[in-house]
């Protein structure tokens, strides 16, 4: 399950091209809108997991 | 040697940040998810308000580095594709890990040899998407 969690932190990251620093944090301070778009990504990820997916798992 | 060295200092220093703001805790990242703290949504708030003046204060003084090359931002590429799925992607992972590719390393650094399985993984995953990568919408 780890395994498969850093699988899809890996392939997700270089696929939106960057992580919560590179898009989170640096990106929004560059106020660019691809990052707003990654950010939005993460939290809907996040959310889908959390709350969809976690209830099924455990 | 001498300038590998400011690398090993920001890192540390980032190292040190991340795990006693607990931005390493899949606890506070779950925290996060149930909207139950407001914890993440400072340190992350913060930390970009704290960004947006250090860009400001670059670009208007243009500031310039160690070798005195300016600094210049460049900008991300256009299109939405790849950054709504690809950041979906990667926020499942975060929400089931707990950890970031930065965290990753630091938890490993706080002495959970488990994160190696997630290094491993991640590292596995980031090599997928160099073979998918022109099957795939950007």
């Amino acid at each position: 399950m780890l395994a498969g969690g850093g699988f899809l932190v890996g392939f997700g990251s270089r696929y939106a091209g960057g992580c919560t620093s590179g898009h989170a944090i640096t990106g929004l301070s560059e106020l660019q809108w691809p990052s707003l778009i990654a950010v939005t990504g993460f939290f809907a990820g996040g959310l889908i997991m959390t709350h969809l997916f976690f209830p099924l798992f455990f | 040697m001498q300038k590998g060295i400011r690398f090993i200092i920001t890192g540390i220093t980032f190292g040190i940040v991340m795990s006693k703001s607990e931005a390493v805790s899949w606890y506070r990242i779950q925290e996060m998810f149930h909207f139950r703290s407001f914890h993440m949504y400072g340190l992350i708030g913060s930390a970009v308000l704290t960004g947006i003046a250090t860009v400001w204060l670059l670009k208007r003084y243009n500031i310039k580095d160690s070798h005195g090359i300016p600094i210049t931002f460049k900008d991300k590429d256009k299109g939405w594709k790849r950054y709504l799925l690809g950041g979906s992607i990667f926020g499942l992972g975060w929400a089931l890990t707990g950890a970031c590719p930065g965290p990753i390393f630091v938890l490993l650094g706080e002495g959970f040899p488990v994160m190696l399985l997630v290094i491993a993984g991640a590292l596995t995953g980031t090599y997928t998407y160099g073979v998918l990568r022109d099957r795939l919408p950007h």
